[in-house]
């Protein structure tokens, strides 16, 4: 069947045949193939984004739980840092009392020690004014007898004066 | 830098030769017709039919397309041999480029056509591929026997009106089957909603095939404009002709068959208690 334009129907079905064998061709040939690898790889790649996905939010929770933990321990670390510093805080004041106690019962000490040493001071020059009156009291006795008896008498008041001021 | 200086002499002889060839031969060729019978012949193929097998006389365009197919399948079958199963995870530059191929078509449909896309990506794979190759199959040159006794190149297969009109009615009746498979009747409705897609599709195609051919023949039936405008323009003029019918063509398909392979929404029930309160 011929047509205006050298338009031929049955040239057209020919076109067609030849068109309808390459399109099958290519694709069981080469289309299937490739698309089915390509199709493969990607399926591939979206279980491994998957995976590192599911893997992420696990460490996320991981994380999480971590952090949780971190603060819990913080916190009982917070509480035995107060709890040790009141411990330490009455024992520095019992020993400061105790320290207390021993300069207290030192600075007596040390008073009792004072006063026994005046004591024994004022005893021993006591003792040596005796000593001393009666020394003079020889050497008057020997040298003259008035004179020597007042300077005896002058001797002892002063010794006396002195007992008092003390 | 001697053999450097030999080899750009060598080059320039070659020209000299060959240009002084071409002007010597030149004088005899395309003298045996006018370029009107030229022309009406590329367009007609009233006198150039070849025969096919013996069977019958058919266009150029014809056993252009049947090479061609041939080629493809060839080369489809060693890819498939050869190439396919060395395959890996990181392509190589070969594997990158049939991906690229296969790749493109598929997302084609995929993007025009979410819905139903499992026959439409193959579709235009081999239509784009075939638009590509044929298109670029004229640049050969290869020469048949015409039933006259004359020798021609083969021209692109999709220059020849028959081929041009079977590619689009071939096209326009997928879309058909597409709308069908999908929504059933109503994609014939929706398809023949656009009755006249085959003759837009194809005559679009013959066309601009055609006026490639014309061009080119037009340019290169006087020797000298051979000279004046380089085979290299001609060469990318053909190339990205070849993208930009292939392109086309595989778009509008997509386009079509993603409309008419559209889901139906389902149509939201009248409301009764609203209806009688809007009443109301």
């Amino acid at each position: 069947m011929s047509l205006p334009l050298n338009i031929d129907l049955q040239q057209i079905l020919l076109h067609m045949l030849n068109f309808v064998i390459l399109v099958g061709g290519l694709y069981f040939i080469l289309y299937s193939p490739v698309k089915k690898f390509m199709d493969q790889r990607a399926a591939r790649y979206a279980e491994m984004d998957k995976a590192a996905a599911d893997k992420l939010s696990e460490a996320e929770k991981l994380a999480a739980s971590h952090q949780a933990q971190l603060d819990k321990l913080d916190e009982e670390l917070r509480e035995r840092r107060a709890e040790s510093q009141k411990i330490a805080q009455a024992a520095a004041q019992q020993q400061l009392d105790r320290a207390q106690e021993q300069a207290d019962q030192i600075i007596a000490a040390a008073r009792k020690s004072a006063q026994s040493i005046r004591e024994k001071a004022v005893t021993d020059s006591r003792k040596e004014l005796k000593e001393l009156a009666m020394a003079a009291a020889e050497k008057l006795a020997l040298s003259s007898s008035r004179d020597a008896f007042d300077e005896f008498l002058n001797l002892a008041e002063e010794g006396k004066q002195h007992e008092q001021h003390e | 830098m001697k053999q450097n200086k030999r080899k750009l002499i060598l080059w320039l002889a070659l020209i000299v030769v060959l240009l002084a060839a071409s002007l010597l031969t030149g004088t005899s060729g395309g003298e045996s017709e006018s370029v009107q019978e030229v022309m009406r012949d590329a367009v007609l193929h009233e006198s150039g039919q070849v025969s096919l097998f013996g069977i019958k006389d058919v266009n150029p365009g014809l056993i252009s397309a049947y090479v061609v197919t041939a080629l493809l399948l060839v080369l489809a079958v060693c890819l498939r041999i050869f190439a396919v199963p060395r395959f890996e995870q990181v392509p190589s530059r070969l594997q990158m480029l049939l991906e690229l191929w296969v790749g493109t078509f598929s997302g084609m449909a995929e993007k025009n056509s979410p819905h139903h896309n499992k026959v439409l990506g193959p579709y235009l794979f081999g239509a784009g591929t075939y638009i590509f190759v044929s298109t670029l199959f004229e640049m050969l040159g290869l020469q048949a026997v015409t039933t006259a006794g004359h020798s021609i190149a083969l021209p692109a297969p999709l220059s020849d009106v028959n081929g041009a009109i079977a590619m689009g009615v071939l096209s326009y009746l997928f879309i058909m089957s597409g709308g069908v498979s999908a929504v059933g009747l109503r994609g014939v409705g929706r398809t023949l909603k656009e009755f006249s897609l085959p003759i837009s599709m194809s005559f679009r195609l013959f066309g601009a095939l055609l006026s490639g051919l014309l061009v080119t023949e037009l340019v290169y039936f006087y020797i000298t404009l051979s000279f004046v405008l380089p085979v290299i323009v001609g060469v990318l003029f053909t190339l990205l002709h070849a993208l930009i019918q292939s392109y086309v063509l595989t778009m509008l398909v997509a386009l079509y068959y993603g409309e008419v392979s559209e889901p139906v929404a389902p149509k939201a029930k009248p409301n009764k208690k609203t209806n009688q309160a809007l009443a109301a």
